[in-house]
Parts: C-alpha cells; sequence; structure tokens
C-alpha cells in the first residue's frame, strides 16, 4: 500500500499544483503502478463530478422581505453607531471612563485595606494576626489593632515538623497487614 | 438619484461605487443579482435552511459596513462569497467547540478510514444527468464532515488553491491536502454506495 506522502502528491498532480521537478517521477509512478493509476482515475472523476454539481439554490424569500430584514439590520447598526460616536464626542463622556476607572480602584483599595470589623462595632477586628514571618527560622509577627503596634518574636524551640524523623508512608498499610 | 432602471442596468462596479455613498438602493440591487449564490454557498456549507439565511443575511449586512475596505482586487461576487464563508467558519467553529468533535480529528491523525478504502474504479457517476448528478452530490455532501465539506467547496466550487484554502480555513496546506484527499475518497465511496443503493 502506498504512504500517505505518496497518495498527497498524487492529489496535489492531479490538482496541478505538484512541484515541476516532482512532475516526472509521479508520471513514471502512474505508468508502472496499477495502484497509482486507479487512484489518479478516481480523485479525477470526483474532482469533475464536483466542478458542475452544486446545487442551484434559492433564497426562499421575496425580495422585497429578505431586502427588509437586511435593511432594518443595517439602520438599527447604524443608529448603534451613531449614538455610540455621539457619545464619545462629549467631554464629559471622555472623562467619564477614566473617572470610572479611578473609582473602582480607589473601591477595592478601601475595602482591601479596611481592617475587620468585629461584631461590637469596635473596628480592632484583630483576628490575632500571628503570622510566622519566616517559616524556617521561626519567627513570628504580631500586630495588635488596638495598641496600633507590631510585635516581633523569636522562639527557641527549634523542633519542626521539617526536623521530626519522617515516617514511613507505608507504615499504616504494613500495621494493616 | 439614479432611476429603478439605471440600477437595473448598472454593472457591479457602479452599484459598489454607489452603495459606498450610502445608495441603499444600489446595494439592494446588488443583494439582488447575488443573493442566490451567497445563500446556496451558505446552505452548501451548514446543510441547514434557516442558519444559511441567518449568515447570508449577516454576510450582507457586514459587506455594507464594510464596503469601502473593498478595493475591487476581485470581483464583487467573490468578496461577498468570501465574506459569507467566513461566518459559516466561524458559526461551525462555535458548534464544534460545543460538540467535541474527537471522532474527527483522530481519524485525521490516524490516517482515516479513507486511506484503507478500495479505490473507485468506475465513475458512479458515469451517464448521469445533471439533476440527477447533483441531488447525488448534495446528499453524499451531507455525510461529510464540516472539515471535508468545508475544503470540498473551498477548493472545487471556490476554485481556491491550497494555499488560499489554508489561509481561509487558518490550518495548514499539508492540512488543507490530507482533507482533500480524504474527502475526494469519501465523496467516491458515498457516491458508489449511493448508485448501488438506487440499483437494487
Amino acid at each position: 500500500m502506498m504512504n500517505e506522502g505518496t497518495q498527497l502528491k498524487l492529489l496535489s498532480y492531479v490538482d496541478g499544483e505538484l512541484p515541476a521537478n516532482e512532475i516526472a517521477g509521479i508520471e513514471s509512478l502512474i505508468a508502472k503502478d496499477a495502484e497509482a493509476a486507479d487512484l489518479v482515475a478516481e480523485l479525477r472523476w470526483s474532482r469533475e463530478a464536483l466542478a458542475g454539481g452544486e446545487s442551484e439554490l434559492k433564497v426562499p424569500e421575496s425580495r422585497e422581505f429578505y431586502w427588509s430584514k437586511i435593511s432594518r439590520q443595517i439602520e438599527f447598526a447604524e443608529k448603534q453607531t451613531e449614538c455610540a460616536s455621539s457619545l464619545s464626542d462629549k467631554w464629559w463622556y471622555k472623562m467619564l471612563v477614566p473617572t470610572a476607572g479611578l473609582a473602582a480602584v480607589a473601591l477595592v483599595f478601601t475595602f482591601t485595606a479596611q481592617p475587620p470589623v468585629t461584631q461590637d462595632g469596635t473596628g480592632t477586628g484583630a483576628p490575632a494576626m500571628v503570622e510566622p514571618v519566616y517559616e524556617d527560622a521561626n519567627v513570628y509577627e504580631y500586630y495588635d489593632e488596638q495598641e496600633k503596634m507590631s510585635v516581633i518574636w523569636v522562639t527557641t524551640d527549634n523542633t519542626s515538623e521539617l526536623d521530626s524523623p519522617k515516617r514511613d508512608p507505608l507504615e499504616d498499610d504494613d500495621k494493616l497487614q | 438619484m439614479p432611476s429603478e432602471t439605471d440600477y437595473k442596468e448598472a454593472d457591479d462596479k457602479k452599484l459598489v461605487a454607489l452603495s459606498k455613498e450610502q445608495d441603499t438602493a444600489a446595494f439592494e440591487e446588488l443583494i439582488f443579482r447575488h443573493r442566490d449564490k451567497i445563500y446556496a454557498r451558505a446552505f452548501s456549507m451548514m446543510r441547514n435552511e434557516d442558519e444559511a439565511l441567518d449568515l447570508s443575511q449577516e454576510a450582507w449586512i457586514k459587506a455594507w459596513q464594510r464596503l469601502k475596505q473593498f478595493q475591487g482586487d476581485s470581483s464583487f461576487a467573490t468578496w461577498m462569497t468570501r465574506i459569507v464563508i467566513n461566518l459559516c467558519l466561524d458559526q461551525i467553529r462555535r458548534q464544534k467547540r460545543k460538540r467535541a468533535e474527537s471522532i474527527e480529528k483522530l481519524d485525521e491523525e490516524l490516517g482515516g478510514v479513507e486511506r484503507q478504502m478500495p479505490v473507485v474504479t468506475v465513475s458512479p457517476t458515469a451517464g448521469m444527468e445533471r439533476t440527477e448528478l447533483r441531488k447525488r452530490i448534495d446528499e453524499a455532501m451531507q455525510k461529510l464532515s464540516d472539515a471535508h465539506r468545508t475544503v470540498l467547496i473551498l477548493h472545487e466550487f471556490e476554485e481556491l488553491e491550497y494555499k488560499a484554502i489554508a489561509e481561509v480555513m487558518g490550518c495548514s496546506i499539508g492540512t488543507v491536502m490530507s482533507r482533500l484527499f480524504y474527502a475526494r475518497r469519501r465523496l467516491a465511496s458515498l457516491l458508489a454506495g449511493l448508485k448501488r443503493e438506487k440499483e437494487e
């Protein structure tokens, strides 16, 4: 059986798109290989059949109705464009977009920077904002909203999860057996 | 303002020039002249009357909006056909995204069943009348995948070269050739099958 490369060369030969320097080679293949010759014949007639085989369809609507639908949509699209362009010409509209953008940024900043509010409404949330500054060094930071101050401390306990002896992941399985 | 007769007698070039000056009557005349071809092309690609109608109308609206871009390098009909083909391709792509067409892709990657198909040695359309031939081809085209049908339409009906088809379809020339090869083989096999069915 022919490989795909040869098949595609036969196709481009039929379509007149095979490079000139390859034509002689393909023609000699067609002359001596019946399979290649049959394939070329099939590709040729399927092409020829299609050449005159397109259905002649007609728009299933009257000229007036078809045009009326198109013209309505053209008018609608033009009105929208006019409306958009007349708006964009106004000085206040030109200012509106950057102003709205700034307002949005300000809003986001306000909400994200706001400390959480407690139930009594004092606004000091302080959900014990304790967080390790450097996880490996056991350094912790604490920020107190009421006192408005940060406390940083370093623990003396050097044992951490990383230092603890490794557990064999298969250990539990072994126990089950 | 030209009269109705003037529009009818004017050539496409003149009508396009008038349309560019927002003359809707000239544009209506252009639609009247080419609407069947544009609709037929949309139908060939979509195989659905409603979709073909919607897309052909959308094509005319796009054409009106982009008339200034039409420089007259090709005929107006060719330019219009490209617009409707592009709209159909977009629609097919949207539909494809909805339903995964993995089988077709797989077929193409593996070489498809068409590679192993025996060659049809006797033309199944030989001696057939034009109307009958069109009907048979229409039935066979309906059974092809979107990709195979599109490549056949662009190559055989639009007479585009491989390179141009690759540009329109947004794929490589190799893919175009591969699709065209399988599409032709499948079409041959389908037509042979239809002939057998009719004879039995």
